[in-house]
């Protein structure tokens, strides 16, 4: 794993080196310098020629129905509360609209970093199940896998993209979600305080994180529905999942291009 | 549409145990007056279950390991963190477009029927534009997860082996806290994550009395942070400390306290005793362990003399003893206070507890816990003969220090498992309690101390961490994290990368200030965040920030 030496999107990672020894003077940590944009990685789509592609899907059908969807009592109280409550009127339709005269980003950053939390507690209920072993790599059926570009500063400063390598998927997702937490820790891009505004590239960086993020659910959803059913948070994920393309269908962020292997239950979810 | 299952009816029934949206939840009053739902369209559901089917690769199965894995206590804690996560969530979201969309009209409606707006076009734009604006920046203040530099330090109030607690102010908020601080990197390499992860998760699932209150929970790359409710009492041991040992009265209305608590965390269920306070849980493994081994490699001694009871002399032992005695988390951890069995390696139950109430009440009214000794060997040779080595003080005229029934309880604590006192109704029911009435109002019985307190930043029942002489006793403390970071440092060059992100971590407290829409004129910002408490029973040492090292 030696590529996690150079792994250089972490660099601007904030240290608050605070370390109070008895007789020390207390102090506060210093924010720490985050003035340049950490580059964006590059990762890539890869559409595999699969030449099982059509027969394949339409042989599951016929098999996996029965086993997917069942079990699943525990938090029947949490369960029915979601459910009715999203199941209402359409109310997450409602509630990802702009609020009028919101500021756009504004809006779009609370957002995206409530999904990115999302999005982690929901991996996170898997993290068991989905090693090295069990996903060698980022998939999302056989047909769409995941590569991860890393970038590495040369000796001018100019950021050289580095061959997009295939990861298995525990380590994809740790790597994504720490190039976005990255973003979120950068004052500059996501700014703190009062009034600070955001930067102009904002809206397009949105874009990309949005369009990453969805891989997790992608992955998710074709490799871990099973485990996620059985340990009772197939609602949370499906809520999640709607939650999210209705947000990102309201403010236009993923191209249709981009559902992958999603594609069919992103267009049901829209419709309902 | 969301849920593909409805192969089970669903109940109605409120949640209302765990989550701590605010009672006035709009989002809550909505649900819970309407009716069912009505069953979602059947196709519907097909649909989007077949999608679902559809991405799944062939005979896609559990794997083997399912159960086992589903089990681990990792798994299972955060399927209930992020099931907490997303009810919360959710109700959390749509309380905030009701109220703001209501907002929103309030003010709207504001423009057109005031006078001192209506009909006029540039005020209204105006008084719009600022209502915006602070719909923005109380926007922008929840999406913002606290973090370090958002406390200012005032003081240091606690240290251990893993990091220190101090006494803090969020700035925005103007709160007050005790904020401890542990490095990230120690707890894993010492298998302690669990128990600040078990802390966070008791700390923010249980609201009692009794409980010091988390208000945030956060983490960066290198440490993990706990801001609680600021306890200004000071602790049980630091009372102790600066009293010697309490009257009689004083110490029944604080042992009253610690068995009621212990009780109705018991009661909630979803606590065990065993997880933390005085019970072996909040122990780390490690150090229970080697609490063992001593114990194990004591030699038989041919002629063991069990203490004195003379209390003068056992006072005077104790405080010459301090050295080993290291206060900052002298009940936690300590064989003073550990029931036998543990120490042992035999199966125990929640009734440890009770052995370690019975040390801090015998502790409590002569000074010394009952099997102190000088040396840290001589404690665990009384604790391995403790029925010859549980002592009843005396005098030095002779007399019991302990009235009869005093004693008569402390030895229905202090005792073998069998014969131990098992449950609440049996603690109550001692004579010792007969004066205590109405054990449902004990919190409302004026305390017998209560902290002379300049402010709400005063930590004068705290050690000073600046002053050198009381920071001898926590020599033992400092010791230990200089090893521990020792340790880390030697381990660094393994260069294995390990993932230090606590998943499910994160907390803000509902009541938070920022939690709140400024109202005109923002008037409840700044106001002072912490309600008024009683102090008195704080002193009790529950789950705080005194007990660093778990």
């Amino acid at each position: 794993m030696s590529f996690f030496q150079n792994f250089n999107t972490h660099s601007l990672r904030t240290t608050r080196g605070f370390k109070l020894k008895p007789g020390s003077a207390i102090s506060s940590p210093q924010p720490a310098n985050t003035t340049v944009f950490p580059p964006l990685p590059k990762d890539q789509l890869l559409p595999q020629e699969s030449p099982f592609n059509e027969q394949n899907n339409a042989f599951l059908t016929i098999n996996n129905t029965t086993n997917i969807v069942q079990n699943v009592t525990s938090h029947r109280d949490i369960r029915s509360y979601a459910e009715q409550t999203l199941g209402s009127d359409n109310a997450l339709i409602n509630a990802v609209k702009l609020p009028r005269d919101e500021d756009v980003n504004e809006w779009l950053a609370v957002h995206v970093v409530d999904f990115y939390n999302q999005i982690n507690m929901l991996y996170g209920t898997i993290t068991e199940f989905c090693s090295p072993q069990t996903c060698p790599r980022m998939i999302a059926t056989e047909e769409y896998e995941y590569l991860w570009q890393e970038s590495a500063s040369s000796a001018g400063g100019n950021i050289a993209l580095k061959k997009p390598i295939s990861l298995p998927a525990c380590e994809y997702v740790e790597n994504l979600m720490n190039w976005i937490q990255n973003f979120f820790d950068n004052d500059n891009i996501f700014p703190t305080k009062i009034g600070a505004p955001f930067p102009q590239q904002f809206p397009s960086l949105i874009k990309t994180i949005f369009k990453r993020l969805l891989r997790i659910y992608a992955h998710i959803y074709c490799h871990h529905f099973h485990e996620i059913s059985e340990l009772g948070l197939q609602s949370h994920l499906n809520t999640s999942l709607k939650h999210y393309v209705l947000f990102s269908n309201e403010f236009d962020l993923i191209s249709r291009k981009d559902y992958g292997p999603l594609e069919d239950l992103i267009q049901t979810m829209l419709k309902t | 549409m969301m849920d593909i299952d409805t192969s089970y009816s669903t109940p109605r029934k409120a949640h209302d145990k765990e989550n701590h949206t605010p009672a006035n939840s709009p989002t809550k009053l909505v649900l819970h007056t309407s009716p069912l739902q009505k069953p979602r369209p059947y196709a519907q559901n097909v649909k989007l279950h077949n999608n679902i089917s559809q991405l799944q690769p062939a005979n896609a199965l559990l794997p083997l390991d399912f159960q086992s894995k589903a089990n681990t206590a990792k798994t299972k804690r955060l399927t209930s963190v992020a099931q907490l996560y997303f009810l919360d969530y959710y109700c959390d979201m749509f309380d905030y477009v009701i109220l703001r969309h209501e907002r929103a009209r309030i003010v709207e409606n504001k423009l057109q029927t005031d006078p001192q707006y209506a009909g006029n076009l540039q005020r209204q734009q105006l008084e719009w534009r600022n209502y915006v604006g602070r719909e923005r920046a109380f926007l922008r203040k929840r999406r913002l997860k606290p973090k370090h530099r958002d406390f200012e330090m005032i003081t240091q109030v606690g240290q251990g082996g893993y990091g220190q607690v101090f006494l803090a102010r969020k700035k925005d908020t103007r709160e007050v806290c005790a904020l401890k601080i542990l490095n990230k990197k120690l707890l894993v390499k010492l298998d302690e994550t669990r128990h600040v992860l078990t802390e966070r998760d008791i700390l923010t699932n249980t609201r009692l009395p009794w409980l010091v209150k988390l208000l945030y929970a956060f983490q960066d790359p290198e440490k993990v942070y706990l801001a609680m409710e600021f306890v200004p009492g000071g602790d049980f041991r630091t009372l102790l400390n600066n009293t010697g040992y309490l009257v009689p009265p004083h110490a029944r209305f604080y042992v009253a306290e610690m068995f009621a608590a212990n009780f109705l965390i018991d009661q909630k269920g979803h606590i065990k005793l065993t997880d933390f306070g005085l019970a072996a849980g909040t122990v780390s493994n490690d150090r229970i362990e080697s609490m063992r081994v001593k114990l194990a490699s004591l030699q038989d001694i041919e002629n063991y003399q069990a203490p004195s009871k003379m209390m003068y002399e056992r006072q005077q032992l104790f405080r010459q003893s301090q050295g080993h005695h290291n206060l900052a988390n002298s009940i936690v951890g300590s064989p003073d206070y550990m029931a036998l069995e543990v120490l042992e390696g035999k199966n125990y139950n929640f009734t440890i507890d009770y052995w370690s109430l019975g040390c801090m009440l015998f502790e409590a009214l002569c000074g010394y816990p009952p099997f102190s000794g000088l040396k840290q060997d001589e404690t665990y040779y009384n604790l391995k003969n403790w029925k010859t080595a549980l002592r009843r003080p005396q005098t030095r005229d002779g007399r019991y220090v302990f009235s009869d029934r005093t004693w008569q309880l402390i030895v229905r604590l202090i005792a073998l498992p069998l014969s131990r006192l098992r449950n609440f109704k049996q603690v109550q029911s001692q004579p010792y309690f007969a004066d205590i009435q109405d054990w449902d109002n004990l919190r409302l019985r004026p305390p017998p101390f209560t902290p002379q307190l300049d402010n709400e930043e005063d930590a004068g029942y705290f050690d000073d961490f600046e002053d050198e002489e009381s920071m001898a006793k926590y020599k033992d403390v400092f010791a230990r994290q200089e090893q521990n970071e020792t340790l880390l440092e030697t381990a660094r060059g393994g260069g294995r990368r390990s993932n230090l992100n606590f998943i499910g971590f994160t907390f803000k407290h509902k009541l938070n200030p920022n939690n709140k829409f400024p109202k005109w004129g923002n008037k409840s910002l700044g106001r002072r965040a912490l309600k008024e408490t009683a102090f008195w029973w704080q002193l009790i040492e529950p789950v705080g920030y005194s007990l660093l090292d778990f």
